[in-house]
C-alpha cells in the first residue's frame, strides 16, 4: 500500500467523483438481463404498498418486463426537474389539477386517443382532463384511473338522531342548519386555518351554479376584453359565507387535520370536503358512519357533483418502450386492479362498468352514472393567483366587494402577464 | 491575485509595499496556499457564482422551470414594479424586519448588561438564554403555533380581551406581530452573545473614573458603555436586519403567508410562486431585486454605524 500523497489522494477523489456521476444514475433501460425495465413514477403515499403488489403481480405475469415503483411525494416538482434533464419517467401517475394542464399544454405527454385505453372510461370523466390542458386539438393526454367526488360529507348517526334527511335544494340545506342549531348541534365543522379548506365549498357550489360548464366560463374569463367579472359568481360566494356562519366557534384556529379529527369525534353534522377526506376521517374513528350528498343547487335539476381525476395515468410523448408501457397501463385499468385501488383509497372507479362499493360514496354515485359531473372551479386558476388565501380572508371578514375586486384585479394581472410572456 | 499572498508586508510600512511592487521576481509562493485556495475558489464559483449568473440570465426569459423558453427582455422586471402582491410582500417584510431588529437589539442589549453584571450563577444563566438559538426554527415555530392557537386565546378569554380571545394567527391585522414575537424570541440569544463579547472589551477603569466624577448608572450606560460598544451595535443591527429580511421558516410553520396574504414575506413569495406557481423566471427577477436591496441596505447600515464610531 502506497503512503497517501497529496497527488494520489486528489486522483482518488477525482475517480470517485467520476464514478458517482456515471454509476449513480439508474439504469432506466433494458439491461444485461435482457428484460425491459420500466419506472412507475407514483405520487400517492397511501398507495405505495398496493402499487408494489400490482407491480409484483404484473412482473410475474410478464417475464420480459420489470416495473419498479418510484414514489415521489412532491411529484410535480421532481417531475419538472426530471423533464428539465430530458429524463421523462416511463410510467407516470399524476393528479389532474392545474399543474397537469400546464404540463400537458407544453405537449410533453402522449395522446391516448391513439390507443384503446380510453374505451371503457366514463366520457364525462375522461373529458375533465381535456378541459385542464392538452398538447393539441382533440388530444387526451391522460387516462383517468381513479376519481374523487366533492360534495358534502355528513355523519349519518348525527342526522338520524336529529331526525334529518340529506337535502335536495339549498333552501333545505339552510333549514337543516337552522334545525341542527336549534338542537344545539354544530351543523358544519370548519377548519379554515389551512387556507385551502375553503376551496372545496367554492368548487362544489360553482359546479352547480355555472350551468353552461365551469371550464367554459373560465375560458370566457381568460379573454380579458370579454367584460366578464367574478361578480357573476357572487351567489356562490354569498352561499359560502352563509354556510360558514353555521359552524364551530374555533374554526379559525383549526387546520385540516384538526378538522378531520374533530369531525371524526362527532363534533358536527356535516363536513364540506371531497371524498379524499374520508380515509383521513376514518383513521381517527374507524367506526364512524359517513355518507355523502351532492352540494345542492337552488333547483335540484342543476345539482352536479364536482369531480377531479385523483389519479391519471400518462407517459412521455415519445416513450422508449411504447408497447410495454401500454401493456402495463392495460393491466392497471383492468377491473380487478381498479376495484382494488378504489376500495382501498375510497375513490370512484372511472370505468363505466364499475361503481363505488364504499357506503360513504353511495350518495354521489348516481351523479357519476348520469354524467352529471363538473370540473373543479379552482383548478382553472393559475397558481400565481393565491385564490385560497383570498377565500380564507373573505370567510373571516365577509367583505364580498373586496373579494370580487381582488379576484378581478389579480386575475387580470396574472393572465395578462402569462399572455405577455407566453 | 494569489502570487503575493506569501509575503505580507508589515502594516504601515510604505517601504515594504513599494518594494514588493517593484520586485517582479516575487518569492515563490508556498504551494500549500494554492492547495488551500483553489478548491475553495472552485467550490464557491461552481456552487454560488454560476447559479447566480444562470438565475440572472433566466430573468430575461419566460422560463417556467421546465420546458421551452424564449427571451422576453425586461418584461419580468417591468411587471414586478406594477405587481401589488410583490409590493405587499416587500411592505410586510420591511415592517417585520425593522420592528423585529429594534426589539431584538433592545432586549439583547438589556440581557447582555444583566448577564454581564456580577451576579450568582452567571454562567448558568448565560447558558439558559442561549438555548433558543440552538433549537431549530421550525420546531420553535410549531410550538408557538400551538400556544397561539390553543393557550393564548384561553388567557385572552379569561381576561376578557377581545383581540386576544381568538388566535392571533387568524387575525389579519395582528398575525405579523405573532411572527415578530417568535422571530425575536429566537434571535435574541445570538445577539446577546455578540453584545456580551462587546462588553468584555470595555475596561473597568473608566467606570471607576466616572464613579469618582459622580456619574450614576444611567449616565454611565449612556455616556460610557454605549459609545464604547457602538461597533457591536452596528454589526448586530446589520446582521439581524439582514436575517429578518429573509424570514421564511417562521412563516411556513405559523401562517403559510396567511390570513389572506397578510404575512407573505419576500422569500416565501419567491419560493411559493416560483417553484409551485410556475413563475420561475418572474420570481427569480424578484429575487435579483431583493438581493440588490439587501446588499445596498447592509452597506448603508455599515457605513452609518462606522461613522458613529468615535473610539
Amino acid at each position: 500500500m502506497r503512503a497517501l500523497s497529496r497527488r494520489s489522494f486528489l486522483a482518488g477523489t477525482a475517480t470517485a467523483a467520476a464514478l458517482a456521476a456515471t454509476g449513480g444514475t439508474l439504469a432506466g433501460c433494458s439491461s444485461s438481463d435482457g428484460k425491459v425495465h420500466l419506472e412507475l413514477f407514483q405520487f400517492k403515499s397511501e398507495a405505495i404498498a398496493l402499487f408494489d403488489q400490482i407491480c409484483a403481480d404484473f412482473n410475474a405475469a410478464n417475464p420480459d418486463i420489470v416495473v419498479t415503483q418510484n414514489f415521489q411525494a412532491d411529484n410535480i416538482t421532481s417531475l419538472r426537474a426530471r423533464l428539465v434533464k430530458g429524463d421523462t419517467p416511463d410510467l407516470i401517475t399524476i393528479n389532474g389539477d392545474y399543474n397537469y394542464g400546464a404540463l400537458a399544454d407544453t405537449g410533453i405527454f402522449y395522446d391516448f386517443n391513439r390507443t384503446d385505453l380510453l374505451d371503457g372510461v366514463n366520457p364525462s370523466i375522461a373529458s375533465i382532463l381535456d378541459t385542464l390542458g392538452t398538447g393539441g386539438e382533440g388530444q387526451t393526454n391522460g387516462v383517468a384511473f381513479a376519481d374523487n367526488g366533492s360534495g358534502i360529507i355528513y355523519n349519518k348517526d348525527v342526522f338520524d338522531d336529529a331526525g334529518l334527511e340529506p337535502p335536495t335544494t339549498w333552501a333545505e340545506l339552510i333549514e337543516i342548519c337552522d334545525e341542527l342549531t336549534a338542537q344545539g348541534i354544530d351543523p358544519f365543522y370548519w377548519a379554515i386555518k389551512d387556507n385551502w379548506t375553503g376551496a372545496p365549498a367554492f368548487s362544489s357550489l360553482s359546479g352547480s351554479f355555472l350551468t353552461d360548464g365551469v371550464a367554459a366560463w373560465y375560458e370566457k374569463r381568460r379573454d380579458l376584453d370579454s367584460g366578464t367579472s367574478f361578480a357573476e359568481l357572487s351567489p356562490v360566494f354569498e352561499k359560502m359565507y352563509q354556510a360558514v356562519q353555521y359552524g364551530n366557534g374555533d374554526k379559525a384556529a383549526l387546520g385540516y387535520n384538526d378538522g378531520n379529527q374533530g369531525f371524526a369525534q362527532g363534533k358536527a353534522a356535516m363536513y364540506w370536503h371531497g371524498t379524499y377526506a374520508i380515509p383521513a376521517i376514518r383513521s381517527y374513528n374507524p367506526d364512524i358512519n359517513l355518507g355523502t350528498f351532492a352540494t345542492p343547487a337552488d333547483d335540484p335539476a342543476d345539482t352536479k357533483v364536482v369531480s377531479g381525476v385523483d389519479v391519471a395515468l400518462t407517459m412521455g410523448e415519445n416513450p422508449a418502450h411504447l408497447e410495454e408501457n401500454l401493456r402495463f397501463f392495460q393491466y392497471l385499468m383492468d377491473e380487478a386492479n381498479m376495484t382494488a385501488y378504489c376500495d382501498e383509497q375510497v375513490a370512484y372507479p372511472t370505468l363505466t362498468t364499475l361503481s363505488a362499493q364504499d357506503p360513504a360514496l353511495e350518495g354521489l354515485q348516481p351523479y357519476f352514472d348520469a354524467g352529471r359531473v363538473a370540473t373543479y372551479s379552482d383548478h382553472n386558476f393559475p397558481p400565481a393567483i393565491t385564490l385560497n388565501a383570498y377565500i380564507q380572508q373573505y370567510l373571516f371578514n365577509g367583505d364580498l366587494d373586496q373579494l370580487i375586486s381582488t379576484l378581478d384585479a389579480q386575475w387580470n394581472k396574472v393572465v395578462r402577464r402569462i399572455n405577455e410572456t407566453a | 491575485m494569489t502570487t503575493q499572498t506569501a509575503t505580507a508586508p508589515r502594516a504601515g510600512d510604505p517601504q515594504a509595499v513599494s518594494h514588493k511592487i517593484r520586485d517582479n521576481k516575487a518569492k515563490k509562493v508556498d504551494p500549500a496556499f494554492i492547495w488551500m485556495l483553489v478548491p475553495a475558489a472552485l467550490v464557491f464559483t461552481v456552487l454560488l457564482t454560476i447559479p447566480l449568473l444562470t438565475g440572472v440570465f433566466y430573468t430575461f426569459t419566460n422560463f417556467k422551470g421546465y420546458g421551452d423558453w424564449h427571451f422576453v427582455g425586461l418584461t419580468n422586471y417591468k411587471n414586478l414594479f406594477s405587481d401589488d402582491i410583490i409590493w405587499g410582500s416587500y411592505l410586510f417584510t420591511f415592517k417585520y424586519a425593522i420592528v423585529a431588529s429594534i426589539l431584538t437589539n433592545i432586549i439583547a442589549l438589556g440581557l447582555a448588561l444583566v448577564l454581564n453584571s456580577k451576579m450568582k450563577a452567571r454562567t448558568f444563566f448565560r447558558g439558559v438564554f442561549f438555548v433558543p438559538y440552538i433549537l431549530p426554527v421550525l420546531v420553535v415555530s410549531y410550538i408557538f403555533s400551538y400556544l397561539f392557537t390553543n393557550n393564548l386565546p384561553q388567557i385572552g378569554q379569561a381576561l376578557g380581551w377581545e383581540w386576544l380571545s381568538t388566535s392571533l394567527l387568524a387575525n389579519e391585522d395582528l398575525a405579523w406581530l405573532a411572527i415578530v414575537v417568535v422571530g425575536v424570541w429566537q434571535s435574541v440569544a445570538y445577539n446577546t452573545i455578540i453584545y456580551l463579547a462587546g462588553l468584555q472589551t470595555v475596561p473597568e477603569e473608566i467606570y471607576e473614573a466616572s464613579a469618582l466624577d459622580g456619574a450614576g448608572p444611567v449616565r454611565r450606560l449612556w455616556s460610557m458603555t454605549l459609545p464604547l460598544i457602538i461597533p457591536y451595535l452596528g454589526i448586530n443591527m446589520v446582521l439581524s436586519f439582514k436575517g429578518f429580511l429573509g424570514v421564511f421558516d417562521q412563516i411556513v410553520a405559523l401562517t403559510s403567508g396567511g390570513p389572506g396574504t397578510a404575512t407573505q414575506s419576500i422569500s416565501y413569495l419567491i419560493f411559493k410562486n416560483g417553484f409551485q406557481g410556475g413563475e420561475y423566471a418572474y420570481q427569480t427577477a424578484n429575487g435579483v431585486i431583493y438581493f440588490l436591496i439587501v446588499v445596498a441596505l447592509s452597506f448603508a447600515q455599515l457605513r452609518f454605524t462606522q461613522s458613529q464610531e468615535r473610539v
